[in-house]
């Protein structure tokens, strides 16, 4: 499946921790993409199940901030199907990136 | 209650992106950006709550149109276009890159040719890129 830049970088920071949860705060400096570029891309990856989110429960034990009454996050994570299908597709994108000039040997092409 | 506080400018930031989503989703969003704003410093918050509203657009085509294909996740960058890239270190495991990390535009793929491999310093190869490229 042909995939933006975005998307990889998306793809690349969940995968980097598949089971753990991430935040699309996490997930934006994990990628470098500002968040109004993260919250499209997961809106559709969401769409298309290849992601899980929900919202974190409010009774975690070690969560301070929730005892204080702040509001829960929205985590998202790979699902099993999500995970296959993203391995695949970056390894894909790989390699069919081109390689720089520079690092090509003589007489090879893009 | 003590809650996540967020700047004036941040809150107001986040009602404008939210409005401009599709009905049913503004109070997950509304939600859901409130919490991960009230993370950040009160800087930060006002930086990403500008950049929520720049992507509110982008956004809400993401949630109407569902399920389409990712080459539309977000539309192609106007500074990647005017060669304006954001250059981010990548390190690939690709043989033919020869184990070398290499600069990679998070935007648009685009990449910054590093030197040869023989004279690779990652500092001025960096340092190069980001002036010529952000």
């Amino acid at each position: 499946m042909p995939m933006t830049q975005p998307v990889r970088e998306v793809l690349a920071a969940l995968i980097a921790n598949p089971a753990a949860d991430h935040h699309a705060i996490e997930i934006s400096n994990e990628s470098g993409l500002p968040l109004r570029s993260v919250y499209p891309v997961l809106a559709r990856l969401e769409a298309l199940q290849w992601l899980d989110s929900d919202w974190e429960p409010l009774d975690v034990p070690g969560q301070p901030k929730r005892e204080q009454g702040w509001p829960r996050r929205r985590w998202y994570r790979l699902s099993a199907q999500g995970l296959a299908i993203a391995r695949g597709a970056l390894a894909s994108a790989r390699a069919n990136s081109p390689v720089p000039s520079r690092w090509r040997a003589a007489g090879e092409t893009a | 209650m003590t809650g996540p506080q967020l700047v004036v400018v941040a809150r107001g930031m986040v009602a404008v992106s939210v409005a401009l989503l599709p009905g049913n989703a503004r109070e997950r969003y509304r939600e859901e950006f409130r919490t991960e704003l009230a993370e950040l410093t009160f800087g930060q918050q006002t930086v990403q709550a500008g950049s929520l509203v720049v992507g509110a657009v982008a956004l809400r085509r993401a949630l109407q149109d569902s399920g389409n294909a990712l080459e539309q996740a977000t539309p192609k960058s106007l500074r990647c276009r005017l060669g304006r890239h954001r250059y981010l270190l990548r390190n690939d495991d690709n043989p033919e890159r020869r184990g070398l990390p290499y600069l990679c535009c998070v935007r648009c793929g685009n990449w910054y040719d590093p030197p040869e491999p023989e004279h690779f310093d990652i500092e001025t190869y960096q340092r190069r890129a980001n002036r010529l490229g952000n």
